[in-house]
């Protein structure tokens, strides 16, 4: 358990190897006698003696060569808050050597300002570089501020070596558009404009065909035959937050059969796993119940809270599945490990089942377990497709487009891939990598990915 | 003003996520945003409060059919939260006695630590491994598969079970080197890598294309459904 | 679900008469019945648990440590450097006598740490009341000086046990039983997760920004950040949100919900069009014929023209503005094929984890509580 005494007196609790700018040490030489006797030679002896010992000294007691070629540069797409510094390494930082001569690097940096002197500080929270690193991104800087950078080696016993040093003062430049992103927002922008564009479409009055979807066909039958059967359905709209969008996606389909509901004069009760949806569902219901005109129908009880804890709101899904015998169950939203309970609990009671969610590792138990799923892109759409509006249909046309452009940037990727692989070509490998990394990729990407085969 | 307001609020904030995402000095206020979320669910959590308390009330004055489980709830809520906000039993930090106000509220052998641990985690710890139940008859509900879709999805999980316990290994092993892709591991290394892989990727396709259109839908005031139709 | 009606109530009444005997003849026999729980007592202090406090055996007494600290060191033996955490740096030891922290020393004789004369570290005053250090016992140690039979615990398992089996009751039908755990498990855990919800979030994240002088006073010394005028924001939104609980004027609570519904919107539009279009599209580029030291990969070349290929007929069943007639139709049931294929993968790659949990509350039961294993 007490493994480190030494560091904590050394540094009131926070444990350092070294004992701060150090001076070359100078050993025990210094004795008054020793001295008296130096003093005897004559001084161009006195001189000779010094040098002599000096150089036979150095790789005893010496701080380590210094590093050189210091460079800053400014970090690209970012907020201006870091600079990157690069060096070579010390000619004594040699990891053939035992005992190492340098035992890390110190960084020392100094805001530039018109009023006084730079005065130098000690950074990376008074923690030495290890050695054998030749590059670190300082970060948490002031943008457009003006830094000097000094760099020493150190060795074990904190001695420094002489220090390199910037000639120029360097800013952190702030980027106010991310580069890096200039494609991404390309594909975004042309996505948008896919979906916008059919929604112009449709308010034109054009008309678009959309295929069924079974599962949204079913919703009409499942209200209908609760209605018929007198009993109620249940609304889960998953067990995630409204910073989810299958979340919010669950409530905008729940504002369709909420309409529905209130039109058929059927029951519905949305138990929630948290505060937040639980308030949106009320807003919607109440709002669908106003738009199919029976506001008097509505009250606030059809959606309430139940806990956020999953397995907690599980129990209570299941008891309640059992003893109401909902006619209808509808699971939309963002579902985790639950999604095969509550299937499963629905179809022993003989429920009417409609699933839908993005989580890919939950549609298996959906589609065992439910009469239809809506798998993935569908369940976004339920919402448009049962709206029946022209303009949310258009919004499915335009992710279409986006599925076709998606499908495009796969073949000519795959064919160019081919080529490069088939014909072995440069030119044609620059090429794919170009596309998969700056086209659809949002980061930094070293040159060499993009220049390959030297 | 109660629907415009709204509508407008949803589109300028949807729009800064959107734009922080390209412009870096404004990349922190996604980060802000999450937290800001945060605490509006949290503090939204005393409406989720408020239903709970009327909800059960309402079935014990109502005397429905059993009202006492009702009670047992609104009984368990009341102390746990009383007995958490009030940090009953918590000792203060060790370097700061004299503020009792410091512990840490979930600390070891407060009453607090002991209801979330004998009472919380054995019943959601149980619920969840009723799981293992479920599996079996939703396997075997799949197992009278009525069409292909069915048999498809049930033969594969059954190649993959085999294929990934020893019990795959055993089975096939007599299967020769070249052939290694006949195995069992070796369909399952096949199944997962090749069609397992496909079907994510173009399901994950679909799933960001969906989001992004009904996302629009929210920012353009399309889809308003959350506030209430235009009907 | 069929079920034979006499099979379950009889193997429920044979299970209660093997418990029963069991209980009765191991509080009998063994003077130790199931779910005992014991704990030791290992020192009298003002602390309990406390973060970084901790008994140290060596020296004997109650050592405070302060954040980790990285050296490098040099391995001689594998010639390179090591980065080393030193895990144990002592700020303070208790000084059970003057009953304050103070820093530590080296006892010249012993080589233990020891209390030195030195001021406290910190001016605490004496706390109005002892906690007594404990940890769990295991029951073998019954009897062992310091450890003692623990009531709440005890009560803790056997409360945990019930509740377990009236969970798994449901498997038969439901019943009162499985009813009191559910409405317990309500009530709690949505307590419970107001409580977190409270000492997480509004506690450091809103009133702390609001007023971090009072949250640094009196809840979390260590909270030091700046007073953020611009959380006056969201608390104003969170009252409007509350503002539902009036009677009139609740549709001001639709102002925060659009808030929140806008930035959910926006924020994920960007996410998942950057990770699940742009990255699951650079996943896909793959080469139809591949090539390695010279030679073609047969086998490879199929396996990337399997998943592309895969991926189109997924993305064609997907597709809404065509029937699925035809040869789309065709494409489209090739794509439904290689979805069911991955949803059986799915499936059976989840079984083997759910019976782990399973396996889990039965060591409970037979362990923790009856002990019969472990």
């Amino acid at each position: 358990m007490v493994k480190r005494w030494k560091s904590v007196t050394a540094a009131g609790g926070r444990g350092r190897l070294t004992g701060g700018r150090g001076e070359p040490a100078m050993g025990s030489w210094g004795t008054p006698g020793l001295v008296a006797w130096v003093q005897g030679f004559p001084v161009v002896g006195q001189l000779v003696l010094l040098v002599v010992l000096g150089v036979m000294a150095q790789p005893l007691w010496g701080a380590p060569a210094s590093p050189r070629g210091l460079r800053a540069r400014d970090v690209r797409n970012d907020a201006g808050r870091a600079l990157t510094l690069d060096w070579q390494l010390s000619p004594d930082d040699d990891v053939r050597l035992d005992p190492p001569r340098v035992a890390g690097y110190r960084l020392y940096r100094a805001e530039v300002t018109p009023e006084e002197r730079p005065r130098f500080e000690r950074i990376r929270d008074e923690q030495d570089l290890p050695p054998q690193v030749d590059e670190v991104v300082d970060e948490g800087l002031t943008p457009h501020q003006p830094y000097l950078y000094r760099l020493v080696a150190v060795d074990a016993e904190g001695r420094e070596s002489a220090a390199a040093e910037l000639d120029q003062p360097v800013r952190p430049e702030v980027w106010y558009f991310d580069r890096n992103k200039r494609w991404f927002l390309a594909i975004t922008l042309l996505i948008s404009a896919g979906i916008l564009f059919f929604i112009r479409q449709a308010r034109r009055g054009v008309e678009l065909k959309i295929r069924k979807i079974a599962g949204l066909e079913a919703v009409d039958e499942a209200v209908g035959r609760a209605t018929e059967m007198g009993r109620s359905m249940l609304f889960v709209p998953g067990i995630q937050d409204m910073n989810n969008i299958q979340t919010v996606a669950g409530i905008t389909v729940l504002a369709r059969i909420g309409r529905l509901t209130a039109e058929y004069d059927a029951r519905i009760e949305v138990p929630t796993s948290r505060s937040l949806v639980m308030t949106t569902a009320r807003e919607t219901l109440e709002s669908s119940y106003l738009a199919a005109g029976r506001p008097d129908a509505y009250h606030e009880d059809m959606s309430y809270y139940i806990t956020d804890e999953q397995f907690g709101y599980v129990a209570y899904l299941t008891g309640y599945m059992v003893r109401e015998k909902p006619a209808a169950c509808f699971f939309l939203g963002a579902f985790f490990a639950e999604s095969l309970i509550l299937a499963e609990t629905g179809n022993s009671i003989g429920a009417i089942q409609i699933a839908g969610t993005a989580e890919p590792a939950q549609l298996p138990f959906f589609v065992a377990a439910c009469d239809y799923t809506l798998i993935g892109e569908e369940f976004f759409a339920a919402s448009a497709y049962l709206s029946g509006e022209p303009e949310q249909l258009g919004t499915l046309k335009g992710q279409d487009v986006g599925k076709l452009l998606g499908g495009l940037l796969i073949a000519v990727g795959c064919l160019l891939f081919t080529y490069a692989h088939g014909a072995d070509s440069p030119a044609a490998q620059r090429a794919v990598n170009y596309l998969r990394f700056q086209v659809l990729g949002t980061e930094d990407i070293p040159e060499e990915i993009l220049e390959p085969g030297e | 003003m109660k629907r415009t307001i709204p509508i407008i609020i949803a589109a300028v904030a949807g729009l800064v996520m959107v734009v922080a995402f390209f412009v870096p000095p404004l990349i922190d206020w996604r980060e802000t945003a999450e937290e800001w979320f945060n605490i509006l669910a949290a503090v939204a959590m005393i409406l989720g409060g408020a239903s709970i308390l009327a909800m059960h009330l309402r079935r014990i004055s109502d005397q429905k059919r059993g009202w006492g489980f009702s009670l047992v709830t609104l009984i368990a809520f009341a102390i746990t939260l009383s007995v958490g906000l009030f940090k009953v039993g918590v000792p203060p930090m060790a370097e700061y006695p004299d503020r009792p106000w410091t512990g840490e509220y979930i600390t070891h052998g407060a009453p607090l630590w002991w209801i979330f641990q004998y009472l919380i985690v054995p019943i959601t710890a149980t619920m969840f491994s009723l799981l293992a139940f479920f599996v079996a008859s939703a396997a075997f509900r799949a197992f009278r598969a009525k069409n292909a879709e069915a048999v498809l999805l049930l033969g594969t999980a059954f190649i993959v079970l085999l294929g990934r316990s020893y019990a795959g290994t055993l089975l096939t092993g007599w299967v020769p080197e070249s052939y290694a892709a006949l195995t069992l591991p070796g369909m399952t290394d096949t199944i997962m890598g090749v069609f397992n892989t496909a079907g994510q990727r173009a399901i994950m396709i679909g799933i960001a294309l969906g989001i992004a259109s009904t996302s629009l839908k929210i920012l353009l005031g399309i889809d308003r459904s959350y506030l209430g139709n235009r009907h | 679900m069929n079920r034979a009606k006499l099979a379950p109530p009889l193997i429920g009444g044979l299970l209660l008469v093997v418990l029963g005997s069991w209980i009765l003849v191991s509080t009998l026999v063994r003077h130790r019945f199931p779910g005992a729980q014991y704990r030791q007592q290992i020192g009298t202090i003002d602390v309990f648990d406390a973060e970084g406090v901790s008994w140290s055996e060596e020296d004997q007494l109650w050592v405070l440590e302060v954040d980790a600290a990285i050296t490098s060191v040099w391995d001689a033996e594998r010639r390179q450097w090591v980065l080393e955490v030193d895990e144990a740096a002592i700020a303070a030891v208790w000084d059970a006598e003057r009953r304050q922290w103070v820093p530590p020393q080296r006892d010249p004789e012993t080589g233990t740490l020891v209390p030195s004369e030195e001021p406290a570290v910190r001016e605490a005053p004496l706390p109005d009341r002892v906690w007594q250090r404990q940890r769990g016992a295991a029951a073998a140690q019954a009897g062992e000086p310091d450890v003692h039979f623990c009531w709440s615990q005890t009560v803790g398992v056997w409360i945990a046990a019930l509740l377990t089996l009236c969970v798994f009751s449901f498997l038969y039908q439901d019943n009162p039983f499985y009813k009191l755990a559910e409405s317990l498990v309500v009530g709690v855990s949505a307590a419970y997760l107001m409580v977190v919800g409270f000492w997480t979030m509004v506690v450091p994240n809103l009133i702390g920004k609001l007023w971090p002088d009072f949250v640094a006073r009196h809840v979390i010394p260590e909270h030091r950040e700046p007073a953020q005028a611009i959380y006056y924001v969201v608390l104003v939104l969170s009252l409007m949100l509350l503002w539902r609980l009036s009677p009139r004027g609740g549709w001001i609570a639709r102002w925060p919900l659009a808030f929140v519904i806008g930035i959910t919107a926006g924020f994920r539009l960007i996410a998942h069009l950057e990770a699940d279009f742009a990255i699951q599209i650079q996943a896909t580029i793959l080469p139809l014929i591949v090539r390695e030291n010279g030679t073609y990969n047969l086998w490879f070349a199929l396996r990337n023209t399997a998943i592309v290929f895969s991926v189109f007929a997924c993305l064609t069943y997907f597709f809404f503005s065509i029937e699925h007639t035809g040869l789309v139709g065709r494409m489209a049931r090739l794509g439904i094929g290689v979805l069911m294929i991955t949803f059986g993968a799915g499936f059976a790659y989840t079984v083997m984890g759910r019976i782990t949990l399973l396996t889990q509350r039965l060591e409970f039961l037979l362990g923790d509580w009856l002990r019969l294993i472990g």
